[in-house]
């Protein structure tokens, strides 16, 4: 198998990063593995944390060319191939008409929904009108980024954003967001519906806007047992990537060992692992017509390099050198990570499969 | 005595599915409420006929076929020299976390009648007095030290994740006097008439398989092989656990839990020499009956009937959980089975 793949990449000329990254989503052969990182754009990079002392992430966020900046930053500097766009996943959800804070520990809804009456307050949305400072924010950071690396839009699964508008804020069981779907099945299904609609318009409005790959981060679908998120979860998440479907649409969730033939049956032309199963096992299961995405195991990047670097040879490993892997993180990279720890990682890994393959 | 659960723990034909609830006594429960008014979680602990009352409530609240001791996971924590406080709405807190060797060579051995002797005396009441098997429990040392070096409750253990990356001879001094501390304790559980015991790797779910194997699964063998001989099933759960279920088997338990985040017929598929518990999920019985009702139907058509299946939740009552909807499911479960099982026999017959 990695002979095959060595002679396949032996034959490959140098890449650009954004080629490289859409050329492993199309699992097509690269000449090294391309890499981003979950939560890349932030951290704990010096310009940004000085840029934060002049503006809230608020600001950043609806300010095109503050969000292009910070989006530009780790392209600049850690070298990855895809420049995934600074914003939260919630954005959509306050265009609608829900009153929420970003915190550091995740959105706060200043009136959670409760009722189907709340539902029929969430207006439809109309990304151009709403959205409209993120997606200039894609069109300067397509133009900057000329084909240095690939730009990755983003938006939340609709079970992931329901979640949020019911709870109110982070939580780990998902409770009273499950509670309401058992009890208010028609009023789940207009929440879901509505929320659908507005991923839709918005994931395509990101395409027009330049956006070359979509992921849709449906980060709580692990909360659900396979029985319920067919029910529940999967066709809202198929309608969104579906709507994705001109570009390569990256599906990831955490926590989805249990039910990762499901999510994979709702879409996604990669399918994104966190690192709570094994990347070769996931990828046996997904199937061979998919790419996979992930999963070195973010607090090895609080160890430092050795931990880092073993952790990396062990997902390459599980690898073994076939086409369609993009390497990232299993989740996001924690905000105290050392950015020098990232750019040597981004080196590694394209050295390191440079080199397997000649 | 009633000893269907211990027949599945054995996979072992029985009448008819036996089933428990993790967290079964507890807040859900009015009587407990009633006694939490006055005494506080660490209180009802130290006081054996306290607890003991508290872990007969649901055997004779719910039908279960078996209990569970009532403690927390951090209750023997206190015998090895750590203050920790129970703080509601939080969790357990630690008075001073361990962040360094010095923190972990200052540990005590553990001596179980100094440091949970009403706990074990609490035991001896339960067996005279219950119908059903004592399930004695511990935390695993992974789930333990989470709570040692993160202080509390914590998402991601990253920072014990961290420690396990960069100092690995800190971190496995630290899961071997954990391993030492949770063979005595249930040994000591065992010894006062506990008739199985659960380990409870509530944070295992945030390992990597690799991370499980290389640093976690040599301590839980050790842990396993210290109840050898003892002669009562062990229980081996953790949550968010599908990716790791074929490596915590391996590492021991007789009985698998599984959380409801895996189909329980995909989940025993990785486990197929070994019983297991499970697993409909909690905030089911949040909602109608009927919910849970076609859930619980719908694990038991995948055990479709096979030895060895304990049903559970696939995690702790949540304590909104309204105990007559507790008790209807523990009907059900047994009906249902049995009739599958008589349908069954006379397929066969």
């Amino acid at each position: 198998m990695i002979q095959d793949a060595a002679t396949t990449r032996s034959t490959v000329a140098p890449m650009t990063g954004q080629d490289r990254l859409l050329a492993a989503a199309r699992r097509q052969a690269v000449d090294a593995t391309p890499i981003w990182f979950m939560r890349q754009a932030g951290g704990s990079l010096p310009r940004y944390l000085t840029l934060r002392e002049h503006y809230s992430v608020e600001e950043i966020t609806r300010t095109p060319e503050l969000c292009a900046e910070v989006s530009l930053m780790p392209v600049e500097a850690y070298g990855v191939d895809g420049a995934v766009m600074f914003a939260d996943i919630m954005l959509p959800v306050a265009a609608m008409g829900v009153d929420l804070e970003l915190t550091s520990a995740g959105p706060v809804i200043a009136s959670p929904v409760r009722s189907a009456a709340d539902i029929e307050r969430l207006r439809p949305l109309d990304p151009e009108a709403d959205l409209g400072f993120m997606l200039e924010a894609i069109g300067i950071v397509r133009s900057a980024l000329a084909d240095r690396a690939a730009l990755i839009g983003i938006v939340g699964g609709p079970f992931t954003l329901a979640c949020y508008l019911i709870e109110g804020g982070p939580s780990r069981d998902q409770a009273r967001a499950k509670a309401f779907m058992y009890r208010e099945p028609a009023a789940w299904t207009a929440l879901m519906d509505r929320l659908t609609d507005a991923l839709c318009v918005y994931v395509a409005a990101q395409i027009r806007a330049g956006a070359q790959l979509i992921q849709v981060f449906d980060s709580w679908a692990g909360t659900l047992g396979p029985a319920d998120y067919v029910r529940f979860a999967q066709p809202y998440a198929a309608r969104v990537l579906a709507a994705g479907r001109e570009v390569p649409t990256i599906h990831f969730g955490v926590g989805t060992a249990g039910i990762l033939d499901q999510l994979a049956v709702a879409g996604g032309e990669v399918i994104g692992i966190d690192a709570r199963q094994s990347l070769g096992k996931a990828w046996a299961r997904v199937g061979p017509d998919r790419a996979i995405q992930g999963n070195l195991e973010p607090a090895r990047l609080l160890a430092g390099w050795t931990a880092v670097e073993e952790g990396t040879r062990a997902v390459l490993a599980e690898v073994a050198g076939r086409p369609g892997h993009i390497f990232n993180l299993g989740h996001a990279a924690p905000r105290e990570t050392d950015p020098g720890l990232l750019r040597e990682l981004v080196s590694f890994v394209h050295e390191i499969t440079r080199r397997e393959a000649s | 005595m009633n000893e269907r659960f211990l027949h599945a723990c054995r996979r072992e034909p029985v009448d008819a599915t036996p089933v428990w609830f993790m967290r079964q006594a507890g807040r859900a429960l009015a009587e407990y409420r009633a006694i939490r008014a006055r005494a506080t979680l660490v209180e009802i602990t130290r006081d054996a006929a306290l607890c003991a009352e508290v872990t007969l409530q649901p055997v004779r609240r719910l039908g279960v076929d078996a209990a569970i001791l009532f403690a927390d996971i951090t209750t023997p924590l206190e015998g090895i020299g750590v203050g920790v406080e129970i703080v509601d709405g939080v969790g357990p807190v630690i008075d001073r976390p361990i962040r360094s060797l010095a923190d972990i060579d200052g540990l005590r051995p553990f001596e179980p009648e100094a440091a949970v002797g009403p706990l074990l005396e609490a035991i001896r009441l339960v067996g005279r007095e219950s119908p059903v098997p004592l399930i004695g429990f511990a935390g695993a040392p992974f789930t333990l030290a989470s709570y040692l070096v993160e202080g509390r409750s914590s998402r991601d253990a990253i920072r014990l994740k961290s420690l396990m990356h960069a100092e690995p001879a800190t971190f496995d001094r630290l899961m071997a006097a954990l391993v030492d501390m949770t063979i005595g304790y249930l040994r000591a559980q065992v010894a006062a008439g506990a008739q199985a015991v659960q380990i409870f790797d509530s944070w295992v779910g945030t390992l990597t398989p690799f991370d499980y194997a290389c640093s976690v699964a040599p301590h839980m063998r050790r842990l396993f092989a210290g109840l050898d001989g003892l002669g009562v099933p062990t229980i081996h759960f953790g949550t968010d656990s599908a990716g790791l279920l074929r490596a915590m088997a391996d590492a021991g338990g007789d009985v698998i839990g599984l959380d409801w985040r895996i189909g329980l017929a995909d989940g025993w598929a990785l486990v197929p020499d070994r019983a297991v518990q499970g697993n409909l999920d909690p905030a089911l019985l949040l909602g109608p009956f009927e919910a849970a009702a076609d859930q619980a139907r719908w694990i038991l058509d995948q055990a479709a009937g096979r030895s060895g299946h304990i049903f559970n939740l696939g995690h702790g009552v949540l304590p909104a959980t309204d105990p007559d909807d507790l008790r209807r499911l523990v009907d059900l479960v047994h009906e249902t089975s049995a009739r599958m099982g008589s349908q069954l026999a006379e397929a066969t017959r």
